[in-house]
């Protein structure tokens, strides 16, 4: 039989050969995996060939064939049915056997997949890429590429906000997560080249403060599979480098701003854009800390933050804030700005600490301390969390 | 129909739809999904769906290119329904996607501009043929021709837009896919380039030179060995930068200039080293595919190159130079290919290079190019010596000849280039030499005799004049044929030198009216006064033909060459010489008369020509005879008055006047010999023989010249019908373009003068009222014999210059004469070229010996017949009143009462001309001429007789002018052996007998001659037969 449907696939031309592979294969994975009568040997083998030949067009014999663009849209949708209409156990294996394996050639086509999922608000398909992030890791390449792409797919190119972002958490809430982890690392807001789009930071920000758990859909998931990664690290890091990168570019704005004429229309853009980023951190950071809250609430195991991540931002915070001159404090704005920057900062770690939803680790917190006082301005909320957060860890830690 | 802004309430289930919708309409080929929902479920996936843009956007490309293929077919006839359909749906997917560019252009333009690029791409290189666009069609006419079509119109709007929007964030993106499309729909594409170029003209100038130069660097960054000149695999990238530069140059030249220019300077002051090692390759290889570019470069970039930005090229190359010695050598082969391959600016190029390679000596301050830069300025001379060479010869050795740029802009200013040539020295000569030889041997004939021809007319030195040679041996190998061109252009030059200035400049005819007094008061001031820079610009272009033509004869005689083609096509020129003779300035006549000489009288010389230049020759002897005269009388005037004023202190100064006047004198008797050479030639033909002795005598007898030979001008004596007559004949009026002739000239200015101060005294004397009013105090009769007195106030001549001068006229009469003439100079023709090259090169040595001595001995020589009758006709001519009596017989000695008068006139004239005596004597020996001449012997017999037969002196010698008429008379009758021995010598008895005894025997002399005439008569049958 596998020889026949093969040979029969290889007869029949586009959108009917997908079809039937697609067919075939579920139906193929729903049944357990039956050895396939007639064929000795590898039905393993066979099957991964069907989905090559077929599905991916990645052609292991012969040249690889090249589908138009419209014919593309057809096998997406095509896709995109076949997960809708599969068995629910075996939604993940057929995904698995698509993308899993290695997604060189496939991670383009993964990439429309997801888009059109997205449109067409497929959630089968969200929640077996929101897996298969959260199996390759948020921070890895691959997801990284996917992440970009579809930002670049609903945010850049329209410039209203969309619908189908907007509802996002709704349909796929662990994709959300795995997407909002993954964009807080590639657009890592350590300066003018990695700042997020406003359409992003603004739906992102609405989706933390609407719904509290979202954050927390990965670490939920951890119980089944091991790893995973949360977006509170970046979210904090987001908001904390947040106004200090913008009131620098406030101040470069202004800088070329008042040299031409057009660079002043442009100051005015980018002012007016870099003002909204800053309301929606303002927002990102209240629903940040909300969720924390929810977390401690929901009985959650400790993992959303770690004392390592903290430290961390501590040490992009002095990359993106400059050595300062001697005697030369910076602009105001600038000296406020890392107020606001350190602050935040203080706060998240004292919410975190009072709901024990982070890892404590007293090492990080000394080399935050030592950060602090020395390459950073004094600020008197983060001395103080610190302080209390050594004494507790060290009363805590001398027991134990 | 949907537009952009509308919102559409969007759930998930009608994307669904409206994508299967569109899957189905798109998918099945006869779908029942009609065109219009199709469209708007396209639409609206574009809007909503971002996955699916790419498969709308290759929804519309199948429509556009639907749509073009329909207004093609259907452009004649009424648009359809359904293509009016098509346009409206393509109209709305315009209006999406620019208001999308608008609204998002970073993420919007570089999706849309690579489609529609591409699309503009297929759909051009599809439709070209249908659109009849051949691969000659000029690009204009296929820009129109596409705009015309609505579809493309609106693609390529959507386009420019996508590049406006692109070009301020990454403008070397989009210039990067423009070329990347141009060079994948090559021909195809180039109306949309040339669209958006001149939409964005600075931009995309600019962006593609960055484009091109980053290109060029990467590569050569990538392998080091291809070096920077030979890598093949930018060739087609920079084939589109140079495609579309190419297309912008009509109009943004300018623009295009700049930014080559601006990126050369960025070169010099850019900090990275490949920046500065790459540019000006890549500039250099930008010029080499096209020829517009290479134009410019060739202009503006040799003017920016001075010796500091050199030196500072040569620094930032040197590491180069060294670490690939291959790149550097195929640099300097593409500069010299470039140098080869640019036309206009050639001679700029040229100079440019010869500077830098030989740096003039004054530097003025400047900073001079390093010894480094010089040496390579030098090598790329050779190498393109080398190539230039390489060109002509095959192409003279192919049919067809190829064409170099680089020659045929250099053939355009021959004129810099030979002045240049001119002007070199040391190293830039060779080059000079061979870069001429090569241009002339391209540009062909005309070309070649121009250059040749500049070179005559302008070389000062024979240095400068060895170009010449060096040259025409060179043109000579492919131009067999370009001398007969180079003389015709010498000669027009010459010609234009002379009319444009006729005003100013003393025109031959004015000349020769003036000719003594204008020569006698010019010349000295010309000669003493002023340096040689003040001679005539005609001098130079003779003088150096003059040497030229020395340089052949020197090499006929000794037998290098068989004949001259430029002594040949010189003859054929003669008559434009001629006018030349008739130069005041002394030098030029010189060098003329050397001319004249050296190409001798062919046969082929018409008789009108041969006139002329009889003509000529005698006015020339005439004058060079005044010439000296006034020289000399001047110079000893001037002697005279230093001596008297300062008499020993300023020796030097006399030497220095000595000198100069020996200069000029040296000179004119150089002429005077030249004269007589010439003369010798052309009596070989007895036709300018006769005229030449008419012309000599008749000159010699003439008012101006006479003083020169010891004679005076007595008018009323001369002033008859036949004298007239024979002035106005003479040579200087032959040629004179007044009829007036120059006696007559003269003597109205006379009156002329005489009757205004007559008239203003007259004025004067009836102003007075002192005087009571008479007839004779009415009218002032003026000053009696004031004109004799003018013409007698001419100082005579010194008489060892008399002497001389009558010598040198006998010599110049005897060389007509001589009988051998004929024969001699016939056989032995380029005999007579050996006196005049040394007349030109060695004159002066031998004037003495020619002023003391005489070279031909007459006795020994023949005169022969022909020429003894006609100077006996031409001196009977000259003395005798009318022919009325001029009968060779001599009747009874008593009919010389008869002819009393005439016979007085004729002794009053030959008194007035006492050379015509030497004349008599020198020729008596022939006695043809003595024959002819019977009639003056005749009355002058009859005058001493007279005299005699009725003289009271006691002694015939007591009346010595008729004594020794006498004796003259009868050394004549006893040379021409009219009278046999014992009668011959009765002359001797002349000094002892009285006059009455003497008149007997000359009686009995008489009585002989009148029966032996029969004896003539026979001797003259004989010598006829």
């Amino acid at each position: 039989m596998g020889d026949n449907i093969l040979n029969r696939l290889f007869r029949m031309s586009f959108p009917d050969c997908t079809r039937e592979a697609l067919a075939f294969l579920t139906s193929y994975i729903s049944q357990d995996c039956p050895a396939i009568p007639g064929l000795n040997a590898n039905t393993e083998q066979v099957i991964v060939e069907i989905c090559q030949e077929f599905v991916l067009f990645q052609s292991v014999r012969g040249p690889p064939k090249k589908l138009s663009s419209v014919q593309e849209l057809n096998l997406l949708d095509m896709i995109c049915t076949c997960f809708k209409e599969a068995p629910e156990k075996s939604k993940y294996r057929i995904f698995n056997l698509m993308f899993g394996a290695h997604c060189n050639g496939s991670g383009n086509l993964l990439t429309k997949l997801v888009s059109l999922a997205l449109s067409t608000h497929c959630s089968p398909v969200l929640f077996c890429v929101a897996i298969w992030m959260q199996e390759r890791d948020s921070l890895s390449a691959d997801v990284k590429g996917l992440t970009h792409r579809l930002v670049s797919d609903y945010c850049l190119l329209y410039p209203d906000p969309s619908n189908v972002f907007s509802k996002l958490p709704s349909v796929s809430p662990l994709f959300a997560c795995n997407f909002i982890t993954s964009a807080t690392s590639f657009y890592s807001f350590g300066g003018a080249d990695s700042l997020p789009p406003l359409t992003l930071l603004q739906h992102v920000s609405e989706w933390v403060d609407k719904d509290n758990t979202v954050c927390c859909e990965s670490l939920r998931q951890a119980t089944v599979h091991h790893a995973y990664t949360t977006p509170v690290p970046g979210l904090t890091g987001w908001c904390v480098r947040g106004p200090l990168v913008c009131s620098q570019l406030l101040a470069k704005a202004k800088a070329s701003g008042s040299a031409t004429a057009f660079g002043k229309s442009n100051a005015d853009s980018i002012q007016s854009q870099v003002l909204s980023l800053l309301a929606c951190l303002d927002k990102l950071h209240l629903a940040l800390l909300q969720s924390l809250m929810f977390s401690a609430c929901v009985n959650l195991s400790p993992g959303l933050l770690s004392a390592s991540d903290l430290a961390h931002i501590t040490h992009t915070l002095t990359a993106v804030y400059p050595p300062q001159r001697d005697g030369n404090d910076g602009s105001r704005e600038e000296s406020s700005a890392i107020g606001v920057a350190l602050e935040r900062l203080a706060q998240i770690l004292q919410v975190a600490a009072g709901t024990r939803t982070y890892i404590p680790d007293r090492g990080k917190i000394k080399e935050m301390e030592s950060i602090a006082r020395h390459k950073l301005p004094h600020n008197r909320l983060l001395s103080m969390v610190l302080r209390q957060q050594l004494q507790s860890s060290s009363s805590y830690s001398t027991p134990s | 129909m949907a537009s952009a802004s509308e919102e559409i309430a969007v759930g998930p289930q009608e994307i669904c739809n409206q994508v299967n919708k569109f899957l189905k309409g798109t998918s099945t080929p006869a779908s029942n999904v009609n065109f219009e929902s199709l469209t708007v479920s396209a639409l609206f996936l574009l809007r909503t769906v971002p996955v699916a843009r790419h498969a709308v956007l290759e929804h519309y490309s199948f429509l556009f290119d639907d749509a073009i293929n329909s207004s093609l077919t259907f452009s004649d006839h009424e648009s359809s329904s359904y293509q009016k359909q098509q346009l409206s749906a393509l109209q709305d997917v315009t209006g999406v996607l620019l208001s999308f560019i608008k609204s998002s252009p970073e993420a919007w333009a570089p999706v849309v501009s690579s489609w529609t690029l591409t699309l503009l791409g297929q759909l051009s290189t599809k439709y070209a043929a249908k659109r009849g666009i051949q691969r000659g069609t000029p690009l204009n006419e296929v820009l129109q021709m596409w705009l015309a079509c609505e579809p493309a119109r609106m693609l390529i709007e959507i386009s420019t837009e996508c590049f406006a929007a692109m070009v301020g964030a990454a403008p070397d993106m989009c210039v990067d896919s423009l070329l990347e499309a141009s060079v994948r729909f090559s021909p195809h594409f180039d109306w949309v380039v040339a669209h958006i170029g001149s939409c964005f003209p600075r931009t995309i100038i600019t962006r593609v030179l960055n484009c091109g130069l980053k290109d060029y660097c990467n590569d050569s960054g990538h392998d080091k060995e291809a070096g920077p000149s030979t890598n093949r695999l930018k060739v087609p990238k920079m084939a589109s930068v140079v495609g579309i530069l190419g297309h912008l140059a009509s109009k943004h030249g300018h623009d295009i200039r700049k930014a080559l220019m601006a990126l050369f300077e960025a070169s010099l002051h850019s900090d990275t080293m490949s920046n500065k090692v790459t540019t000006l390759p890549f500039l250099l290889q930008l010029a080499s595919m096209s020829d517009m570019l290479l134009q410019i470069l060739t202009t503006d970039l040799v003017s920016v190159l001075t010796p500091s930005t050199l030196n500072q090229l040569h620094r930032q190359f040197t590491y180069w130079k060294r670490s690939s010695p291959g790149e550097y050598n195929s640099f300097l082969n593409l500069v010299v290919h470039l140098i080869v391959k640019s036309r206009v600016g050639a001679c700029d190029i040229i100079s440019f290079i010869l500077n830098t390679a030989v740096p003039a000596e004054d530097g003025k301050g400047g900073e001079q190019p390093t010894e480094e830069v010089r040496d390579t300025c030098v090598e790329i001379m050779h190498i393109l010596m080398f190539e230039l060479q390489r060109g002509v010869l095959s192409s003279h050795s192919d049919v067809s000849i190829i064409e170099i740029p680089f020659l045929v802009g250099l053939a355009s200013q021959t004129d810099i280039l030979t002045n240049m040539l001119l002007n070199a020295e040391g190293r830039r000569l060779p080059w000079l030499q061979k870069l001429l030889t090569y241009t002339s041997l391209q540009a062909g004939q005309s070309c070649a005799a121009s250059i040749l021809s500049s070179i005559v007319c302008n070389a000062q030195t024979p240095q400068q004049l060895s170009n010449f040679y060096s040259l025409k041996q060179g043109i000579e190998l492919g131009l067999p044929s370009v001398i007969q061109p180079t003389v015709l252009q010498v000669f027009n030059r010459l010609e234009a030198l002379a009319s444009p200035s006729v005003e100013c400049l003393p025109t031959p005819a004015k000349v020769s009216r003036l000719s003594p007094k204008a020569v006698s008061e010019e010349t000295p001031a010309a000669s003493a006064s002023l340096p040689s820079s003040a001679h005539p610009p005609q001098l130079i272009p003779l003088r150096n033909l003059e040497r030229i033509v020395a340089a052949e004869k020197r090499k006929i005689k000794k037998k290098q060459i068989a004949s001259s083609r430029l002594v040949k096509e010189l003859q054929s020129r003669q008559n434009s010489l001629v006018p030349f003779l008739l130069f005041p300035e002394p030098e030029v006549l010189r060098c003329v008369l050397s001319l004249v000489h050296m190409i001798g009288f062919p046969d082929s010389l018409g008789s009108a020509l041969l006139t002329k230049l009889a003509g000529a020759v005698a006015a020339v002897f005439f004058n060079s005879l005044h010439l000296k005269a006034s020289i000399e009388s001047s110079s000893k005037d001037k002697l005279q008055e230093q001596h008297d004023v300062k008499s020993s202190s300023k020796s030097s100064l006399k030497e220095a006047v000595c000198d100069k006047g020996q200069g000029s004198s040296r000179q004119a008797s150089c002429i005077t010999r030249l004269c007589m050479s010439c003369i010798e030639q052309l009596s070989c033909l007895p036709f300018t023989r006769s005229l030449l002795l008419h012309y000599l005598m008749e000159g010699a007898t003439h008012k101006e010249h006479c003083r020169l030979f010891g004679g005076k001008w007595t008018t009323n004596l001369f002033e008859s019908p036949t004298s007239a007559s024979s002035l106005s004949s003479l040579p200087s009026s032959n040629l004179s373009t007044n009829p007036e002739g120059p006696a007559t000239s003269s003597s109205s200015s006379v009156v002329n003068s005489e009757t205004s101060s007559l008239l203003q005294e007259n004025r004067q004397q009836g102003n007075s009222i002192a005087l009571p009013r008479f007839h004779s105090s009415v009218y002032h009769g003026g000053v009696i014999r004031q004109i004799s007195k003018v013409s007698s106030m001419q100082k005579p001549l010194p008489k060892m210059q008399v002497a001389a001068n009558v010598l040198t006229l006998l010599e110049t009469l005897w060389l007509c004469c001589r009988e051998g003439a004929q024969a001699s100079s016939r056989t032995s023709h380029p005999q007579w070229g050996a006196p005049a090259s040394a007349a030109g090169a060695a004159a002066d040595v031998k004037i003495e010996l020619m002023d003391t001595d005489l070279r031909i001995k007459p006795g020994k020589k023949v005169v022969s017949e022909s020429s003894a009758r006609t100077l006996g006709c031409v001196i009977v001519d000259i003395l005798t009143l009318d022919s009325l009596y001029n009968d060779v017989n001599w009747q009874d000695p008593d009919f010389r009462k008869v002819t009393t008068e005439r016979d007085i006139l004729v002794w009053k004239r030959i008194s007035d001309m006492p050379f015509l005596w030497s004349v008599l004597q020198e020729f008596s020996s022939s006695s043809v001429f003595l024959y002819y001449v019977s009639p003056v012997v005749r009355s002058l017999f009859a005058v001493v007789m007279n005299h005699l037969e009725v003289s009271r002196e006691a002694r015939m010698r007591n009346c010595p002018q008729h004594n020794e008429a006498a004796c003259c008379l009868v050394y004549c009758l006893a040379q021409g052996s009219w009278i046999p021995s014992p009668l011959s010598n009765i002359s001797e008895l002349f000094p002892h007998v009285a006059p009455y005894e003497g008149y007997l025997l000359l009686l009995a002399l008489w009585r002989y001659i009148k029966v032996k005439r029969m004896t003539i008569l026979f001797l003259r049958i004989l010598y006829n037969l």
